[in-house]
């Protein structure tokens, strides 16, 4: 806590905001990436999206009032930012979400970026079928395997809303895998 | 809390050693549901990705952004077309609503209507626009609505409040 106290005065400082900067972009690049990446995707729409909440995080330091946690805020902006960019997607391509979505995991089979077996194929389809709330949940829960008390912090969302959410997306997913 | 309250004496019976079995029989099914999703999801990175990340993120923070150049020529034959639809259903809408069914004439207006008229559009009509109004009517047939009466007398008192004997010389010179 001292040292994200003492890194954010750095961010706040232009003599040290650049060092600081760098420092903070080593310490949550990968964890903001996957974060980013399981619910964009696509590889090269997550580096856009990291990129750009980087930048957002930079210039908006100043206004960071301390209320929450500095990684909170800047898990706040990469699922604001992604979701924000999978909106932007769908109104350009004339779909909904939930469409959209679908698309995106059909498109896995040729992604060079994606090695899952055909198992794991199922499960990104199973995740695709979920509501937006739920699939992020789902994914902070069980891939990044964050405590309640943080998801809830970042999504600002209660505890017992998170919960069952979550239950309802692994109900789901079972099911699914179950059935298809 | 003596523990022995916790438990009243009711008909609810549970199995033997149900509570001592319940942690395991929990884990069992937590086991169970995260074997029966997968725990890999099969994303990768291109290779050094993340070395390369902060010199990429810099390079972009660094770049001026272009300002992009709107063509107004692409857009203009829409706004014509925007435009003309938007007028013709302006006017499709005043003819509509604003052509009488009956053909309307000066002597099918009520006096009052045209007394109401007047009063609020007073300021930009003078006398003779007045006169030419009131051509063909009879002066008798001029009534005049108690709201402008009492109007008046709201006048006649104000200046009775606000003026004084030097003025009313002035004025009756």
């Amino acid at each position: 806590m001292i040292l994200e106290a003492s890194l954010i005065d750095q961010l706040k400082d232009k003599k040290t905001q650049e060092t600081a900067f760098r420092e903070l972009v080593g310490l949550y690049k990968e964890k903001l990436y996957w974060h980013i990446r399981r619910i964009v995707i696509n590889h090269h729409d997550a580096d856009d999206v990291l990129q750009n909440t980087f930048i957002k995080v930079f210039k908006n330091i100043k206004n960071f009032k301390g209320e929450s946690a500095l990684y909170s805020w800047m898990y706040r902006i990469a699922t604001n930012e992604s979701i924000s960019f999978l909106n932007t997607k769908a109104k350009k391509s004339g779909i909904s979400n939930s469409e959209l979505q679908i698309k995106m995991v059909q498109s896995l089979e040729s992604d060079v970026y994606f090695e899952g077996d055909e198992i794991v194929l199922k499960l990104q389809k199973a995740i695709a079928t979920l509501p937006e709330k739920q699939r992020i949940v789902f994914n902070m829960k069980y891939f990044e395997e964050l405590k309640y008390e943080e998801i809830s912090e970042i999504l600002e969302t209660s505890i017992g809303a998170l919960k069952a959410s979550y239950h309802h997306a692994a109900k789901k997913i079972e099911e699914y895998l179950k059935t298809n | 809390m003596n523990k022995g309250d916790l438990h009243k004496k009711d008909d609810f019976k549970v199995p033997e050693k149900y509570f001592e079995g319940f942690e395991n029989r929990l884990f069992e099914k937590i086991h169970d549901l995260e074997h029966s999703i997968p725990k890999k999801e099969g994303f990768k990175v291109p290779e050094k990705y993340f070395e390369s990340f902060e010199e990429n993120l810099f390079r972009k923070y660094n770049t001026p952004e272009t300002s992009k150049v709107i063509r107004l020529k692409k857009y203009k034959s829409y706004y014509y077309i925007v435009t003309g639809i938007a007028a013709s259903l302006v006017l499709f809408l005043m003819i509509r609503f604003f052509t009488p069914t009956d053909q309307l004439n000066f002597a099918t207006l009520e006096h009052e209507e045209i007394e109401n008229y007047l009063y609020a559009n007073e300021s930009s009509l003078n006398a003779y626009d007045i006169v030419q109004e009131f051509n063909d009517m009879e002066l008798k047939e001029i009534s005049l609505t108690d709201e402008i009466l009492e109007e008046d007398d709201e006048l006649i008192d104000y200046l009775n409040e606000n003026t004084n004997a030097y003025d009313e010389l002035i004025e009756d010179n």
